[in-house]
């Protein structure tokens, strides 16, 4: 009788039965039913019958390209096209595609990526030129029994939707056209069907100038197999051997990472232990940085040690000079005489081999071509920006025009016997050296979205003339008037986007108020809007040198949420009661509505605190607030807090033409430290509070306890200088680095600081209760919990800290997901990711500007040998915030040699240079090489032979202007 | 594999609100009062009523009719073969839940002393069984003669993503998947059975309850069509 909802489109059902196994192996039987139906889409816009069941874009414009074959067409894909070309739908060229359910199914099943494209083209960048049939639910085009005998699965399918359609489309005279990519298939499909053909030769056939970059995108695949039969790399073992391998331990699943000294050596951390395997040579075996392998312990008589050689590509080309790029085996000098000939028995390390690669972490690389000596050729090496990725082989036929502009290139594969990966052009950035070219390329070497906000996340903005409203409360806990308080910002010259203030009260003898009030983002960032969504993703806002890229829209970040002076904002206030040696007596939390009288910048509060003259209440607020963090830090300070030192340097830009002017000296104030204290103390107390309420889903941040072994170079390097550091506990080290002290080198210390900061693993954010409660604490600011609550306006972190504080004391709603730990966690994965991609992105664009600030200039300066190599030694130039490498040259150093076991260099036998010295270096633009030109040290003082060329190898390679 | 597809339609080629197909036959049963075989996709359930009758004098009430309901599942209902077909604590739990509502339904007041059996076995189970056991005891019921004041029918919802979807298949029906089975009298906003399984953010509450609702009116116009239908067959026994 088959009863249903009248017109549901249901036409009829098939039952067939699948049988799967569960994780313990049983096989179990599962009877389904198939609803097929008569309302879904062909897709054509002339065709009536199916004009109402959806966006019909097929055919909308008449084909526009036409093409020499067909007439009147629309082209049914197969997934093998799509999997393997599917950067080549971002093409216009090709229109009025349709997807069959069967080919988005395979193609999510089989690839990542390519589904990842398919989707957004079809759902949403180019809604119009894509048609996804649901072949397998209508009911004119699902067989379940074979019709075709000489056809597999897929072609069939494919087929019997390609034959549906041109008889649906006969009046309206449109041929499907299925475009396949194996041969036999072709040949197949077309015993039953004439409309047949390969992608490849659609494209040529088609009548726009245009096919030209598409039939380059598509060249990469057909070269492989070209007879070359030396095989430079071991096959991987198969999967389920490497699984069966994990299961008894004689092969570990771990992350790859090259070294950043040399490119030949690469570490795999493996992943539940703290330990790490040690690979070199051929043993990575076309492994990527960042690919997550499965490796495999060599046998105890071919383990090495690291070369402590400085090996970097263009260092290499350099010192040869190398014309022969387009040659295969430029690089195969010293496969396996020389690391045996280092080895010394007690260095050697545990050494692996890469066995297989569970999953790749390939994207898309930016990069630019490197020169060819063949006029015209086709293959081309590609050089990313990126130094820990391979140079990629590509071919091209418009070599001559790219060869000036940052290209993006992805890996296709890496055959086992090619040298590099091979990967295909996907599209040009830009003129190389423009200052919007550099910008991009960095923004998407480092994954930033910095795309303009979108017409949803604008919606989402309250009306410009907003004003505060008191009455309108989301919770039980209404909103405080806190307008009539002395409060005021402190903040760094020509910030815009202000969110924290502070006031500073005496309310009785000995006793303070003292409160903190930070912009009340969640109030117009509400869960689950589309601005909530695009916060999440930024993650944080980026800054660059001359460019910062917003997490919130302009009219929040710096309008509304920004706590400007004599402007009435709302707030998350957090006050506390103190006495003058600032022991807390009460904390309480809530939401408020502020007017601040005053935004500081740091210089001109530390003038109002120093003039005596000045007596008003922002004056006394400012010094109540003084004395007190003054206490809080030698407090902080006693139980062992670090204080670290970084290499960052910034620039005063000239924002006209956007090019640096001169290095900004940083000046520390006491006020720095005064806002900084109020703020660890708003952390800490927020996240005590948070912890308390949500145990299991807090949003905290935990700076790791560092391993002992991890201080080994800082120990090393200290002992050098006849310094001792303890590195038993927090407070030993602080305490041992403030002993360091080298009159004749006062520059000592701080790179002692640097180099502790190297020893140590960043600070991440983490949900409560994913990690045991002693692994809480931040070492770092050495206290037990930490959090994030203070600049919700360029973090994601502290909207979430917002909305679990205000849940926890009731001014606002507990909005879904909230309190789910593993979205908390999801969450923290991705902030810490863009935390970290965005600190790579802000020195990266320091490096930019260094190289445009050098260009026609010459500067003689100061730098320390931060570390001494085999072939080199690493300089650092403070001022700049470089650290380039000096390379020996071995035929011009006669009677320089380098001992790494001291961290010296001696001059026929007499130490010149110890690890940490200062030395004197002339800093140059090399401009020989036009379309690289790089950052150069030089050598002035101490004089060393061989020791003059020099590398930088904190850029990117190929990056720069 | 994602319970609604980037194309909107569900695993088996429903859209996120359209129920399964509805086949039923009445009157199988020549010892019952009333019985019905129902099934909603491959959920297969039969119902048979037995009563009203005397009863047993425990189960007696002074003014209105004891109903009495037993649910069970056969061994093969299910992915596994079970050992236990009744009396376990989900079993027991149907039942009551059935006899609530039939309470409810049936104009017990018509019936004083007197005891009313409804037995459920669910031959196959592929999702919303509770509801499917609902449909078919009303329209057994329906067969009985029994007076009732309208027809129950039943739906089970679930929530993805925020997204209503309407009878569940035991695919759909994850662990962590919250779902409501409501039961509503002749499709009207007149709810007689509410049930929650897993835990259901409360945003999410308005929009499966007002999907239930809808659902169980549009299974109640199936329901009435098989009760039109099975009247029109009887007539000629009935005579006119």
């Amino acid at each position: 009788m088959d009863l249903n909802v009248k017109q549901s489109g249901i036409h009829s059902v098939a039952l067939h039965t699948t049988y799967f196994q569960n994780r313990s192996g049983k096989v179990y039987k599962r009877a389904e039913e198939r609803y097929l139906r008569n309302d879904l889409s062909c897709g054509l816009a002339q065709c009536g019958t199916c004009k109402d069941f959806g966006t019909n874009p097929l055919l909308k414009i008449e084909n526009p390209v036409r093409n020499a074959k067909v007439g009147r067409h629309a082209l049914i894909v197969d997934s093998t096209s799509l999997i393997r070309f599917y950067d080549l739908f971002d093409s216009s060229l090709l229109r009025d595609l349709i997807v069959t359910q069967t080919v988005w199914e395979g193609v999510k099943a089989k690839a990542v990526p390519a589904y990842k494209k398919m989707n957004s083209l079809c759902y949403e960048d180019a809604k119009d030129r894509f048609h996804v049939f649901m072949n397998e639910f209508h009911c004119e085009t699902f067989s379940e029994s074979s019709k075709f005998e000489d056809l597999s699965r897929g072609e069939e399918l494919l087929l019997s939707t390609a034959l549906y359609l041109k008889t649906h489309w006969q009046k309206h005279n449109v041929a499907p056209v299925v475009l396949v990519f194996d041969e036999d298939s072709k040949k197949r499909m077309e015993n039953h069907y004439q409309h047949v053909m390969y992608l490849k030769e659609y494209i040529q056939n088609l009548e726009d100038p245009g096919k030209q970059a598409l039939l380059d995108q598509m060249a990469a695949y057909e070269s492989s197999g070209n007879g070359n039969e030396k095989q430079i790399f071991d096959e991987y073992l198969s999967h389920d051997r490497i699984m069966e391998g994990i299961a008894s331990g004689t092969i570990k699943r771990g992350n790859f990472s090259v070294s950043r000294e040399n490119y030949r050596e690469a570490t795999v951390i493996i992943d539940d232990q703290l330990t790490s395997w040690f690979i070199t040579g051929n043993n990575c075996n076309r492994a990527v940085n960042g690919d997550t392998v499965a490796v495999q312990l060599l046998p105890e008589d071919q383990w090495t040690a690291p070369e402590k050689k400085i090996r970097l590509r263009d260092v290499e080309e350099y010192v040869k000079t190398a014309d022969d790029m387009g040659n295969e085996d430029e690089e195969n000098d010293d496969e396996n005489d020389e690391p045996k000939a280092k080895k010394s028995k007690k260095m050697t390390v545990s050494t692996a081999k890469v066995v297989g690669i569970i999953k790749r972490n390939w994207r898309e690389y930016c990069g630019m071509l490197l020169p060819s000596t063949v006029k015209g050729a086709r293959r081309h090496l590609f050089c990313p920006a990126e130094r820990l990725i391979p140079r990629i082989r590509i071919e091209t036929e418009q070599a001559e025009t790219l060869s000036q502009q940052r290209i993006v290139v992805a890996i296709d594969h890496w055959p086992r016997d090619s040298k590099y990966p091979l990967g295909h052009y996907v599209r040009s950035i830009g003129e190389m050296g423009s200052r919007e070219t550099e910008n991009e390329v960095l923004l998407l070497e480092h994954d930033i979205p910095h795309a303009p906000f979108s017409e949803s996340v604008l919606d989402c903005l309250p009306r410009e003339e907003w004003e505060p409203d008191l009455t309108e409360n989301r919770g039980p806990l209404p909103r405080v008037d806190l307008r009539d308080l002395t409060i005021c910002s402190v903040d760094p010259l020509g910030c815009t986007d202000i969110d924290d203030a502070l006031h500073c009260k005496q309310i009785g003898e000995d006793l303070f108020e003292v409160g903190v009030h930070i912009a009340d983002v969640t109030h117009f960032v509400r869960p689950g809007t589309a601005i909530d969504d695009e916060a999440a993703l930024r993650g944080t806002t980026v800054y660059l040198c001359d460019r910062r890229i917003d997490m919130l829209p302009c009219l929040l970040s710096s309008n509304l949420c920004s706590l400007r002076g004599e402007e009435e904002r709302y707030a998350f206030s957090c006050i506390w009661t103190m006495t003058s040696s600032a022991d807390i007596q009460s904390v309480k939390y809530h939401k408020s509505l502020i007017k601040s009288k005053a935004a500081l910048t740091y210089e001109k509060a530390q003038e109002i605190i120093d003039d005596p003259k000045e007596q008003n209440d922002v004056a006394l607020g400012l010094r109540g607030l003084m004395k007190l963090s003054k206490v809080l830090n030698a407090r902080r300070t006693g139980n062992g807090a670090l204080t670290l030192a970084s290499s960052e340097v910034r620039f005063d830009m000239d924002w006209e033409s956007r090019t640096p002017k001169k290095v900004m000296e940083k000046q520390h104030l006491d006020t720095h430290s005064m806002v900084e204290e109020f703020m660890l103390l708003a952390n800490i107390s927020v996240a005590e509070k948070i912890l308390e309420e949500y145990p299991d889903c807090a949003l905290l941040r935990r700076h790791p306890v560092p391993l002992k072994e991890s201080y080994k170079p800082l120990v090393e390097a200290a002992r050098h200088r006849g310094f001792e550091i303890i590195v038993e506990s927090g407070k030993g080290l602080a305490d041992s680095l403030n002993r360091c002290v080298d009159k004749k080198n006062p520059m000592l210390n701080r790179l002692l600081r640097m180099l502790t900061t190297r020893c140590m693993t960043q600070a991440v954010y983490f949900s409560a209760g994913t990690v045991p409660v002693p692994q809480y604490q931040h070492f770092g600011l050495a206290c037990a919990i930490y959090t994030h609550f203070t600049s919700p306006i360029r973090r994601y972190a502290d909207v979430i800290v917002h909305r679990l504080l205000a849940a926890a004391i009731g001014a606002d709603d507990i909005q879904s997901g909230l309190l789910n730990q593993a979205r908390c966690t999801k969450i923290c994965t991705n902030i810490n990711y863009r935390h970290k991609q965005a600190q790579y992105a802000g020195r990266a664009s320091v490096q930019l500007n260094v190289v445009r600030y050098f260009k026609g200039k010459v500067e003689t300066c100061e730098g320390f040998v931060m570390g001494v190599r085999n072939n080199g030694i690493q300089v650092f130039v403070p001022k700049y915030g470089l650290e380039s490498i000096i390379v020996l040259q071995t035929s011009a150093a006669s009677g320089t040699t380098i001992d790494v076991e001291e961290m010296s260099v001696k001059v026929n036998g007499d130490v010149v240079i110890k690890e940490l010295e200062p030395v004197t270096v002339r800093i140059s633009v090399n401009e020989k090489n036009q379309q690289r030109p790089r950052v150069e040290l030089q050598l002035i003082k101490p004089a060393i032979p061989g020791l003059s060329v020099d590398f930088d190898l904190s850029s990117s390679e190929g990056l720069g202007l | 594999m994602n319970i609604i597809s980037e194309h909107g339609f569900r695993i088996d080629g429903r859209r996120p609100a359209q129920i399964r197909n509805i086949n039923t036959r009445l009157g199988l049963n020549r010892n019952a009062e009333g019985s019905c075989y129902l099934e909603h996709g491959n959920t297969k359930v039969l119902c048979a009523v037995y009563g009203p009758y005397e009863g047993k004098s425990s189960k007696r009430i002074e003014d209105k009719c004891a109903i009495v309901c037993q649910y069970s599942a056969t061994k093969f209902s299910g992915l596994e073969r079970k050992n236990r077909t009744r009396g376990d604590r989900k079993s027991t739990e149907i039942s009551r839940l059935l006899e609530k509502a039939f309470e409810s339904v049936i104009l017990t007041e018509a019936f004083p002393r007197s005891q009313l059996d409804i037995f459920c076995e669910v031959i196959q189970g592929d999702g919303s069984n509770l509801a499917a056991c609902v449909n078919a005891t009303s329209l057994a019921l329906a067969d009985a003669g029994i007076p009732m004041k309208g027809i129950a029918s039943a739906a089970t919802c679930g929530v993805v993503d925020g997204k209503p979807i309407v009878d569940l298949t035991s695919r759909e029906e994850t662990d962590l998947l919250p779902r409501v089975t409501l039961a509503t009298i002749c499709g009207r906003d007149e709810v007689i059975l509410v049930e929650l399984q897993n835990r259901l953010h409360i945003d999410h509450l308005s929009t499966v309850m007002d999907a239930a609702k809808a659902t169980c009116a549009d299974v109640y116009e199936c329901l009435a069509v098989v009760a039109q239908q099975h009247l029109k067959a009887c007539a000629p026994i009935l005579g006119n």
